[in-house]
């Protein structure tokens, strides 16, 4: 018998199919309770309540066993040749007429279960595979007893550790995975084999591209309540937005992804309970854009914690990637600006002799701080050449500005002084409340960062992870809608002496402008397959926590072409 | 994924079970007319609502789900009511 005291917990029936299949997939789903179902999935569990129930007696109820270590559900109970043969139902394919090494140690766990709760002897088990319409006999003897006794041993060793096992060495397995996304086992094993590649220095055939397994885009819609006094309630299923002057508006639960309350707008507590269960976040913020508070659900994963804190309490380890985050952001910037003062881009005014040089000679200090950066070995250093880049990038972003009414001299922040500043304000608000949430969904500490120290409100890592998309996210859009003329100077901005900041319409505009922004696709430079900003958000924040999981190298390298 | 249109219509036998279904329904589904929806989804969320179906309905219940390919989406005539099945749907909606 195993030795098992009474703190580890019976492991699933499910986990075991899981744990042949893939030990990192049962890492994720039964120690870090990462689940995500995808089609097929569902599917199964649609054949598990219609297809095989018919005249068939079924077990409801679950059984557990002490003993085995093991808890789970028999499909199906049936008397063959005098004795009881326990029965699993398999939607897909058999493995050639045989079963599959998975499916195979599940149903001699059901035996297992079945065998101590009728007190009977068991002999065989059996799968039907309903694709191709075969039953595999499975026996349930000695051997088959030690294979499950070895797999419940494995699955309470890994629940000990904080490690993730590494991935499956066959990779087609990844692809029917429904974890894939989160998982990334092709850009892992992209970047090994990009690190190999390196080492070996051979200019032969460089790294293909890994297959996308990351889905492009989010399907689901995003709801921004932007009107006062509006309110968003729950009808069962539906969301139903009320509004002071004007009927209400139903949306379908299961299509919605976000909702953001900005301002004095209200959200019921049935509403929140429903977005809690259908993982939908909500996000407020302040009617001038400033983040409040983020909807989050459950316990985060302690595991991923637990690995952030001990990478991030390592002083060389935070300042490499400090420094790697602050050579993606110059040189990001840097890109930007020479795109748009290449003279062939015609969008630069840049006539003058004196203009021309000045930036000739900022885009010189950019390119000097960039050098200095890569040598940088304090925090400081990096902070300060980061900087003092920043002050040249703004000062040229500053002449490439077409339109009178929106001139501005450098960045203001706390309050923004004109009207380009109020609207950079904003953007970076925005892109920083969705590299919060990413860095919520994947179970990140936000307010344990590397590169910028904690103050409160705003959350440390989120603002490390916004580096990297401040130029994509808010400048880029801001300069081009300003220099289509795509503003109102005077409706959609509210001017005082010492603040400009913006209207509702000016807001209503600003959030298209940037949700448009997010919806377009791109390639990324290094994995090298197209995919939506607001998804490259989720898989950068994802590759963040790869860093400190073991497969570190692809994080912050995303550039602008 | 990729997102497509679905008709989906429904006969339920018993009151109690017709008020959950349809209340599912309508959590991923648009009414059309009485108990025709239209569904824009992609296959994950199909599977997903006739997973959650089959748990609400009964044997003698009847769901009838048609997939709509994008020319037949386009070529539709729905004289009911204001919506649109030609156009791209907004992914974000600013209220």
């Amino acid at each position: 018998m195993t030795s098992l005291d009474a703190s580890t917990p019976l492991t699933r029936v499910m986990a075991l199919h899981a744990l042949n299949y893939c030990e990192r997939l049962f890492y994720l789903e039964e120690v870090e309770e990462i689940r995500l179902a995808d089609d097929r999935v569902y599917a199964g569990r649609r054949l598990h309540q219609q297809d095989i129930t018919e005249g068939i007696e079924t077990l409801t109820y679950e059984i557990e066993s002490e003993d085995w270590g093991i808890r789970g559900k028999v499909d199906a109970v049936r008397y063959r040749d005098g004795s009881l043969v326990a029965y699993e139902h398999k939607k897909g394919r058999s493995n050639r007429r045989q079963a599959w090494e998975s499916d195979q140690l599940q149903v001699i766990a059901y035996c297992a279960l079945l065998a101590e709760a009728t007190g009977k002897a068991i002999s065989e088990g059996r799968i039907h595979y309903h694709a191709d319409n075969v039953t595999v006999r499975v026996p349930f003897d000695e051997s088959a007893r030690m294979e499950l006794r070895a797999a419940v041993a494995r699955a309470n060793a890994l629940r000990q550790t904080t490690d993730r096992p590494p991935l499956t060495e066959d990779s087609r397995r990844c692809k029917r995975c429904s974890l894939a996304p989160v998982c990334l086992p092709e850009e892992e094993r992209f970047a090994s084999t990009e690190q190999r590649e390196t080492q070996m220095d051979s200019a032969a055939s460089p790294s293909q591209a890994p297959p996308r397994l990351f889905p492009e885009r989010e399907e689901r819609r995003v709801l921004h309540i932007t009107e006062p006094g509006s309110q968003v309630e729950r009808a069962v299923e539906q969301l139903v937005v009320k509004f002071p002057d004007r009927p209400a508006i139903c949306f379908p639960g299961r299509d919605i992804a976000t909702i953001v309350l900005h301002g004095p707008t209200q959200i019921t507590t049935q509403a929140l309970h429903y977005c809690a269960a259908n993982g939908i976040a909500v996000q407020w913020l302040t009617g001038g854009g400033n983040f409040v508070a983020a909807l989050s659900v459950g316990a985060p994963g302690v595991q991923r914690r637990h690995r952030q804190y001990a990478a991030l309490s390592d002083p060389d380890f935070r300042l490499n990637l400090a420094r790697r985050l602050a050579l993606a952001k110059v040189e990001n910037q840097l890109r930007y600006l020479l795109r748009l003062t290449r003279p062939s881009s015609g969008s630069a005014d840049l006539s003058g002799e004196a203009r021309a040089e000045l930036v000739a000679s900022n885009l010189a200090r950019m390119r000097q701080a960039l050098a200095q950066l890569s040598k940088a070995e304090t925090f400081d250093a990096i902070r300060g050449y980061e900087g003092q880049a920043g002050q040249a990038y703004f000062e040229v972003l500053a002449r490439l500005v077409q339109v009178d009414e929106f001139r501005f001299s450098g960045r203001s922040r706390r309050p923004p002084r004109d009207r380009f500043n109020a609207l950079l304000s904003f953007f970076y608000a925005l892109a920083h409340k969705d590299c919060l949430a990413a860095l919520l969904s994947v179970g990140l500490e936000p307010a344990f960062g590397f590169l910028h120290t904690p103050r409160s409100p705003a959350h440390p890592l989120a603002l490390d992870l916004l580096e990297l998309f401040r130029v994509l996210l808010a400048d880029m859009p801001v300069l081009g809608s300003v220099n289509r003329r795509q503003w109102d100077t005077q409706a959609d901005f509210i001017v005082t002496p010492h603040k400009v900041w913006l209207s509702l319409e000016g807001k209503r505009k600003a959030l298209s402008i940037y949700e448009e922004r997010k919806q377009e696709t791109w390639k990324h430079p290094v994995l090298r397959y197209s995919l939506s900003y607001q998804r490259t958000i989720e898989l950068e924040a994802r590759l963040l926590e790869k860093e400190w999981t073991g497969k570190p190298g692809l994080f912050a390298r995303m550039r602008l072409r | 994924m990729e997102k497509h249109w679905y008709l989906v219509s429904y006969d339920v036998r018993n009151p109690k079970r017709w008020r959950r279904v349809y209340e599912r329904v309508r959590g991923s589904a648009e009414r059309v007319q009485y108990s025709v929806f239209r569904m824009y989804a992609t296959r994950t969320e199909l599977e997903a609502f006739r997973c959650d179906l089959v748990r609400l309905m009964d044997d003698e219940d009847d769901l009838l789900i048609v997939h709509l390919c994008t020319g037949c989406a386009r070529r539709v005539v729905d004289t009911s009511r204001q919506q649109n099945w030609n156009e791209e749907r907004r992914q974000v909606e600013i209220l």
